[in-house]
């Protein structure tokens, strides 16, 4: 029982939140929204790349591979610290370094790893994943976007649905059916594709909070793959899709940015004056609900940093990282009415308003953060493998 | 950073479980819930010979030389258990003795403790007064050899023979000054102990003070300047009752797990119900983060950083997450639930006793909010001082 970071992580923590504050430009922080606009995506790249430089983003991934060999709490600390820092998710926590990666250390060919490694840890090639169908969210298995298997490529066709960053992408990830659907968990296959193939189409998607650029549907009109971009088996992309759900996906990202905003939201009631001329963390109820939401916060950290540690010592991840996904997430969205409860009508205004608290973060904050109970498998979800895999109940 | 138990610790916990399983299973546990004193002596002494009682007793005072994590370790498995009787509040006033007493007092009780001869129990907390030092008014009036005391305490755990009593000794503005405490005999003349019928299966007692003499060698550490030995000892009594309730609420949930399992309604197990499969994954969020937190507050205290916002954290998120799992237990369980047929109500009334006896959430909030500093400094920083550095500069 040591809940102590080590010296050298302290420092790393301090050395990135600093570097971003310093070195990078000030657009990027609080662009969640933004991120993948023309006017801002240049920069994003950038970013990314110059984190990449510094083997941040890639921090826990082996030195071979172009990472630093870190541990997995190491990781997360840097993660917490961009997301605190208000780095978007694509620089902070981005599918490349995180997710696609691993998988390919994981499953992929020498081949494979020899193409795609190198590009991922310097941020020159940028990923996004196709799960998702118009039909088939949570209940994955049931899509319906097939690959056949023709001569030495395989050709897929379907829709992909809610596919982030899919624009901007160089690749996608994507899962599709190599047989029959009777088999639900079978004859699915992994696939690594080209976003520059012929038959590949984009239809954008509006979010209610006005985010542009970042969701497509992806439509996939007999796109030729070849077989050497199938990841593991031909018809084992059911157990490759998941073995992420056990890779590190504790939703550090929701702690660093629930934190800030507290913190901001905090700062901000000292220094404001209601009526009375008092200031308005006066308020009891006001000092009530910013401290439980502070405590949600630690809650949130202690089970995320949880995650890493295990994965550090080896320990089975059955409901871990599901528990931590939930329970930062409603953190996050917690934490974001509570801003809005506690800086009242003010914080409706977006950020175009001039003068708005906290330049317009709130009013976003309290809508994007919405979708994060939502997306990478909803809390409906989350709670079915605690009680499945952590608590052995039957399906 | 580690989460994890030492070998040692998990040898401690095991040690524990099986005692317990011995001395206090569940039939003699509930066969005895309705007695004036439910812990029988022989499970008393059996603590004493498992060297439990002596945990972070010094050797060269007959105990274990161990530290406040492995008393959170002990304390869960007692909260499983759903251990009666003073021994959290024996083990508060052995570190109290051994923070501040003089070397007369800690070799005269220590030894005592540590062979289960001497039984303690902590009297701070005053009928109608509000939680912690603000609601000292028992007096404590100099007087010729001594101290003369007046006034009431309440909720002092049952069974103790000597008792650590907070009292005032001078009037200030400031709560925390003019604070003194004193180990005090239940014997004495002018002491007199009232049973409190009260919700649950732990004992506790009202002791009146009238005029009661206290001789000098019976204060503990400084006259007046007790206010942070109080502090202290909250700080031990309530990451001890946190980690009490972790077992507790991991006790609500084991049960409810085995039930749900077996349990079948509609052909089928009710465990296999997404509704009540929520409900258990609910109540293994709350386990698993309030174990988290009591444990990241016992290693602060044990570290002596008793003034860290987490210690307050733990014992805000602890008091209502153990509610929430034992309510949510008997939810799951239904009407057999409700009925003395099971254990379960005897561990829901611990949950409900121990959320208000570590003051409730709303007082540690307040704690919280009362630590952040002006503006200028963001406060986070300070609230978390052990996952950031502050760099943050506006």
């Amino acid at each position: 029982m040591d809940f102590r970071f080590t010296t050298e992580q302290l420092a790393l923590r301090q050395e990135v939140e600093c570097f971003i504050r310093d070195r990078l430009p000030e657009e990027l922080r609080w662009c969640e929204r933004d991120a993948f606009t023309d006017a801002l995506w240049p920069l994003v790249k950038e970013a990314r790349r110059e984190l990449a430089r510094r083997r941040w983003t890639t921090i826990h991934w082996p030195v071979e591979h172009g990472g630093s060999g870190a541990s997995r709490v190491t990781h997360t600390l840097v993660v917490e610290a961009m997301a605190y820092c208000g780095l978007p998710q694509v620089i902070a926590f981005d599918d490349g370094p995180n997710i696609i990666g691993p998988m390919l250390m994981r499953f992929g060919s020498e081949q494979q790893k020899r193409i795609h490694l190198p590009a991922i840890a310097t941020a020159d090639a940028f990923w996004c994943q196709a799960y998702t169908e118009p039909s088939a969210g949570s209940d994955m298995a049931a899509m319906s976007t097939t690959a056949t298997l023709d001569g030495d490529h395989y050709v897929i066709t379907g829709r992909k649905k809610f596919v982030g960053g899919s624009a901007r992408a160089d690749w996608a990830h994507v899962l599709a059916r190599t047989g029959p659907v009777e088999h639900r968990h079978h004859n699915l296959g992994y696939f690594l594709v080209d976003m520059r193939s012929p038959g590949i189409s984009l239809q954008p998607i509006k979010e209610a909070h006005g985010r542009h650029g970042m969701l497509n549907e992806v439509v996939f009109d007999d796109v030729r793959v070849p077989v050497e971009n199938l990841l593991g088996g031909h018809n084992e992309g059911w157990q490759v899709a998941m073995s992420a759900l056990d890779l590190e996906r504790s939703g550090i990202e929701n702690v660093g940015r629930a934190a800030a905003l507290l913190e901001d939201v905090i700062e901000y009631a000292q220094a404001s004056e209601r009526s009375g001329g008092r200031p308005l963390l006066s308020d009891p109820s006001v000092r009530q609900q910013l401290a439980e939401a502070s405590v949600r916060v630690e809650v949130s950290r202690l089970v995320a940093y949880n995650v890493a540690w295990r994965m550090d010592r080896g320990l089975p991840i059955t409901h871990h990282s599901s528990m931590s996904k939930l329970m930062t997430s409603e953190t996050w969205q917690h934490v974001a009415a509570v801003a809005m409860r506690t800086l009242g009508a003010d914080a409706l205004l977006l950020p175009a308003a001039a003068g708005a608290p906290l330049r317009g973060r709130i009013a976003d904050a309290v809508v994007s953060s919405l979708s994060e109970t939502i997306y990478e498998g909803a809390s409906e979800i989350q709670r079915n493998i605690i009680a499945q895999r952590g608590l052995g109940l039957p399906r | 950073m580690d989460y994890g138990l030492t070998a040692e610790q998990e040898s401690l916990r095991s040690a524990v479980r099986e005692l317990l399983v011995s001395e206090w299973p569940e039939s003699l546990m509930m066969g005895r819930a309705a007695a004036d004193d439910p812990l029988p002596h022989s499970a008393w002494r059996g603590l004493a010979e498992k060297g439990l009682l002596g945990l972070t007793i010094p050797q060269s005072y007959g105990g274990a030389g161990l530290g406040f994590t492995e008393l959170e370790v002990v304390l869960d498995e007692m909260g499983r258990s759903l251990l009666p009787g003073p021994f959290l509040s024996t083990s508060v006033c052995a570190l109290a003795v051994l923070d501040s007493g003089t070397d007369e007092q800690k070799e005269e009780l220590l030894p005592q403790i540590a062979s289960g001869d001497l039984k303690m129990a902590t009297a701070i907390a005053e009928p109608g007064g509000s939680r912690g030092i603000d609601g000292v008014r028992l007096r404590a009036e100099p007087s010729e050899g001594g101290y003369v005391l007046n006034g009431v305490k309440t909720l002092v755990s049952a069974g103790a023979d000597r008792f650590i009593v907070a009292a005032r000794t001078s009037d200030s503005p400031e709560p925390s000054d003019g604070l003194s405490l004193f180990i005090v005999d239940l014997r004495s003349l002018g002491v007199t102990m009232t049973r409190l019928p009260i919700l649950g299966i732990d004992r506790y007692f009202e002791v009146d003070f009238r005029d009661a003499e206290m001789p000098a060698h019976s204060l503990l550490g400084e006259a007046g300047c007790g206010g942070p030995l109080v502090e202290r000892m909250m700080a031990w009594e309530g990451i001890g009752r946190c980690a009490e309730l972790v077992g507790v609420a991991q006790a609500a949930l084991d049960m409810t797990v085995d039930y749900v399992k077996r349990r079948l309604a509609f052909g089928r197990p009710i465990g296999s119900f997404q509704a009540v499969q929520h409900h258990c994954a609910n109540m293994l969020a709350d386990v698993e983060s309030a174990r988290h937190l009591t444990q990241q507050a016992a290693w602060l205290v044990a570290e002596g950083r008793f003034d860290a916002p987490q210690v307050s954290m733990a014992q805000a998120w602890t008091a209502e997450a153990a509610r929430r799992v034992t309510a949510t237990a008997h939810q799951c369980h239904g009407a057999i639930g409700f009925t003395t047929e099971l254990s379960l109500h005897l561990y829901h009334k611990r949950a409900i006793a121990g959320e208000v006896l570590l003051g409730g959430a709303a007082y540690h909030h307040e704690r919280i909010a009362a630590a952040w500093r002006p503006a200028s400094h963001p406060s986070i920083p300070d609230a978390s001082p052990l996952s950031r550095p502050s760099t943050r500069s506006g």
